[in-house]
Order: C-alpha cells, then sequence, then structure tokens
C-alpha cells in the first residue's frame, strides 16, 4: 500500500513539473515573440540580424508558392522515415542474431566506430561521388547513419542489461537465439525506440546537407535556391517550417509510441 | 539424484597464498524432500548454490547427476523478466510444453487469474511465484532457494513457506534452501545442515522430525522451538560464528 502511494505521489510529482515546464517554455516563447516584435517591427525594422516580423508573415504565404515546399518535404522526409523505418525493420528480423552478435564481436564494432572520425562533410560529397547526385545516395547515406546510429545504442543497451535477467538466461539454459531475441533484444528496444528522436533530428541536418551540396529535389534545394538569391526573409521562413515539421513529426513519434509501445518520453 | 561430493572452492588472494571460500562439502539429497543449509551471512551460500546450479565452478569435488536433469536456481531476490507477462515468464525457455500441465502449475503458486499480468511492479512475494511456477515448468530435479524471503514482509514470507512446503509434498520437488534464517529452515525443511564461517565448512546435520503437513501452528508448536534452540546452540559452540550473522 505504501508503495502504491509513492508510486502515485510521484506520477502526480512528475505530472506537476511537466505542466511546470510547459508553462515556463510558453513564457520564455511569448517573451521572446513579444521582445522580437518590438524590437524588429518597430525600434530596428531594417537591419541584417532578424527580418522584420510582418515581412516574416508575408514570406510564410509566399514561399508555398515559389519554392514549392510540399513536394520537397516529402522529398526529404521521404529520405529520411523510409531509411529509418528499414533499418527498424531489419533489426527486428535480426533480433535473433545482431544483439548477440554485437555482444560477441565487439572488437569488429569498435574498429568500425574509427570511421566516426571523418568528418561528415568528407562522408557525403563521397557519396555524392559514388553515387553520381543521384536520389539512392541520398537513400544509402540516410540508412547508413540510421544503422550506424542504431547499432550503436543497440551496443550500450546490451552492456548495460540487468544481470538478474543475465542469470535467469543461463540457468535456463536458453539457446543462444532465444537469450539475444528475448533478453538482449527485448531489453535494449524500449531505449532504441527513445534514441530514434535523437537519430531523425540527425537525420535531417544529413539529408538536408546531402541535398544542399549535391543540389538533388528536397528541402536542402531550397536552402540551396535561397542561399543563390540571397532570400534572407525566406531563410528564416524555411528555418521555422522545418523546426515546426520536425517538432509535429516528433510529437507523432511519441504519441505513437505511448499508444502501442507502452512509452513514456 | 544429486549428490554434492566434497565440493571446494578456492581463489588466489594473493600470489602464492590462496583463500579457501568453501570445504569439502557433501550433501546427498533425498528426492521430494526439502534440505536447508543455514550459514551465517557471508558464508559462501550464493557461491555453493551457483556452484550446484551449475552457474560457477568448484576448485575440486563433485556434483553427481545421475540423469543429467535441471536444477534450477531462484536467487535472493527472485526475477521476473518484466516486458514478459506471467505466462510469459513461466514458459520462458521453454520449446515445447502442455498448455495444461502450465495452467496447473498457474494453479498451484496462486498466480491463476494473473496470467496476463506484466510483473513490473509488482511485489517480492508475487515475483517469487513466477519464479517457482517458472522453475516447476522446466521439471527439475532440484530447486535451489537462495535465501529469497529475506526481504518479504512477515505476511507474505509466512504466506510463501506454507507454499513452498505444499508443492514440496504435493508434487514431490526437491528443494535446496540457503538461508541465514533458523526459523525458516525449520519450518521448511526435512533435513538442516549447519556450515560454518571461513572457511564454508558443514559442521554438523540435524533431522526435522515435524509433521509432513505444516501449518501456522507449526511455529509454536514445542518441536519446533526444541529443534530451533538445538540449532542456535549448535552454532553457539563455533567461535568462528558469529551470533549477529545469524537469524531466529
Amino acid at each position: 500500500m505504501d508503495k502504491l502511494f509513492k508510486e502515485n505521489f510521484r506520477t502526480v510529482d512528475m505530472n506537476q513539473q511537466k505542466n511546470y515546464s510547459i508553462k515556463i517554455n510558453l513564457k520564455i516563447i511569448l517573451t521572446f515573440l513579444f521582445t522580437y516584435i518590438i524590437l524588429f517591427e518597430f525600434i530596428l525594422p531594417y537591419n541584417k540580424v532578424l527580418p522584420k516580423p510582418d515581412i516574416l508573415y508575408d514570406s510564410f504565404i509566399h514561399i508555398w508558392k515559389d519554392y514549392n515546399i510540399l513536394i520537397e518535404i516529402a522529398n526529404s522526409a521521404s529520405a529520411i522515415y523510409l531509411p529509418l523505418f528499414v533499418t527498424y525493420v531489419i533489426l527486428s528480423f535480426g533480433s535473433a542474431f545482431i544483439p548477440k552478435f554485437l555482444n560477441n564481436y565487439e572488437i569488429l564494432f569498435k574498429s568500425f566506430r574509427v570511421l566516426s572520425l571523418l568528418p561528415l562533410i568528407f562522408i557525403i560529397i563521397l557519396i555524392g561521388f559514388w553515387f553520381n547526385n543521384s536520389l539512392w545516395g541520398e537513400f544509402v547515406l540516410s540508412f547508413s547513419a540510421a544503422m550506424y546510429f542504431s547499432l550503436k545504442c543497440l551496443y550500450g543497451e546490451i552492456k548495460k542489461v540487468n544481470e538478474e535477467y543475465l542469470l535467469v538466461a543461463q540457468n535456463l539454459k536458453l539457446t543462444p537465439k532465444d537469450f539475444s531475441k528475448q533478453i538482449l533484444w527485448k531489453s535494449a528496444k524500449p531505449n532504441l525506440l527513445k534514441e530514434y528522436i535523437k537519430i531523425n533530428n540527425y537525420l535531417w541536418s544529413v539529408v538536408l546537407v546531402y541535398e544542399f551540396i549535391e543540389n538533388i529535389n528536397g528541402l536542402g534545394i531550397v536552402y540551396h535556391s535561397i542561399y543563390s538569391y540571397k532570400d534572407f526573409v525566406a531563410l528564416f521562413t524555411l528555418a521555422i517550417l522545418n523546426v515546426l515539421l520536425i517538432w509535429i513529426i516528433n510529437f507523432i513519434y511519441k504519441l505513437i509510441l505511448k499508444k502501442f509501445f507502452n512509452q513514456d518520453i | 539424484m544429486i549428490k554434492l561430493a566434497n565440493i571446494c572452492k578456492e581463489y588466489e588472494a594473493e600470489l602464492g597464498y590462496k583463500k579457501i571460500l568453501l570445504k569439502n562439502i557433501s550433501i546427498d539429497f533425498k528426492p521430494g524432500k526439502v534440505n536447508s543449509i543455514i550459514a551465517p551471512v557471508n558464508t559462501g551460500k550464493t557461491l555453493l548454490a551457483k556452484i550446484i546450479a551449475g552457474l560457477e565452478s568448484a576448485s575440486s569435488g563433485d556434483i553427481i547427476n545421475s540423469e543429467n536433469e535441471k536444477i534450477i536456481f531462484i536467487p535472493s531476490k527472485p526475477n521476473s523478466i518484466p516486458w514478459f507477462n506471467v505466462k510469459e515468464n513461466i514458459i520462458l525457455g521453454l520449446s515445447n510444453y502442455e498448455p495444461a500441465e502450465i495452467h496447473n502449475i498457474i494453479n498451484l503458486v496462486e498466480l491463476d487469474g494473473y496470467e496476463n499480468h506484466q510483473p513490473k511492479e509488482n511485489s517480492l512475494g508475487f515475483r517469487f511465484r513466477i519464479s517457482l511456477a517458472r522453475s516447476m515448468a522446466h521439471k527439475p530435479v532440484l530447486i535451489i532457494l537462495d535465501n529469497p524471503f529475506n526481504d518479504m514482509d512477515s505476511l507474505t514470507k509466512k504466506e510463501i513457506l506454507l507454499l513452498v512446503r505444499k508443492i514440496n509434498v504435493s508434487e514431490k520437488i526437491s528443494f535446496l534452501f540457503l538461508t541465514d534464517n533458523i526459523s525458516d529452515a525449520v519450518f521448511l525443511s526435512d533435513k538442516i545442515y549447519l556450515m560454518k564461517k571461513n572457511p564454508g565448512e558443514i559442521i554438523n546435520e540435524i533431522d526435522v522430525t515435524l509433521k509432513k503437513y505444516r501449518t501456522e501452528s507449526t511455529f509454536k508448536s514445542k518441536k519446533y522451538i526444541e529443534i530451533t534452540s538445538t540449532i542456535l546452540n549448535e552454532f553457539k559452540k563455533h567461535k568462528s560464528n558469529k551470533l549477529e550473522n545469524i537469524f531466529v
């Protein structure tokens, strides 16, 4: 009973903290907006730091027509979320051996991590050369990054598996396949699913840079055009759209995790 | 049949100096009986349990397991896997099983109605029942209980002790109970081995001549109190056993 009371108390406490943090965030955003409007609409309307609020508002309407934003969002999003989904499906199907493999052959995985020392720009340009600036290159790049970060997360989670569960597996003489699938994978899965929020944010950067450099369809090419035309206001508009898009996708993903995987982030 | 013959465990504490942890442990497990080992805290009970379960190796001696049957170890914190429900926890590691048999085991450990329950936030008693059911599903020749009742509240502990004894008598499953608590051991056992510290060595064995079926009134019986005090006196004879490490 005492435990139940403490648990409920903790839940109430966490909800209060959550509400408090939302209120604080809202206050910060409103203060920022208010300062921004006063400062750049009335005091410093012409400057090279931030665009005038009313021009920014107009730009939100024009950018849809001028840059074909919806199609470009679809291009970039498919280059991010399709490889991410494929990565998860591969890991799920390989759950009977991938976690065990990572656990037993960590030297292989650690040596592969040397690649992370290479500058990202080098890898992006190299893949551009290999795939001759095609969409395939974008998918390969996105898939490689998603797989690398998923394996890295999985590897870290496997090392943290509760010793009690290992003892059960050892004592019940689980087969290597069952041990990998039932214990290692299932223990690591919740945090892997949470890690996809970070991986998704990272993939957006990688994909946008690739599209920008290789001039390939997607939001990256819009950034490229804005850069070419020196469209200062559109740059801010696109960035705001981009942030909102990532925020909405993350929000939906969190809802899916809560509803179908019982994960609360 | 399971038999321990002169089990020893030592390790090299410093260069050229070997520390003996367990010395010449010999026990003959009679089928369908509850054997207990009472020893002070930090005597090497868990180590011995793991050696018998095949999770650790002995430095010398033999574990005679004539038909190479399963020995299941239930650790001091009984473990249930939080991402499986009760039934999935019980059938973990079984390639073939009879659903009726599993249902019967669930009834025996009094978890009927909880088959689809996730054991995430449950009590030690609940988790122990799951561990016990899982062990029984594997049809072992021996179930080792490594002091699993210590952190339980007294009411839950009493319930669990009665349950284990009931299952032992009705299903004829052999148990080895390792503990530092004399009362629990006397209630549960048919035979008790007393183990001293530094090194862990059996110093005496006592037959528990209580009735086969035990109830709450067993705790108050004259015989029960007699056996408990005999054991306490036995421990007092050995200087290496500090009594603050033995519980009654």
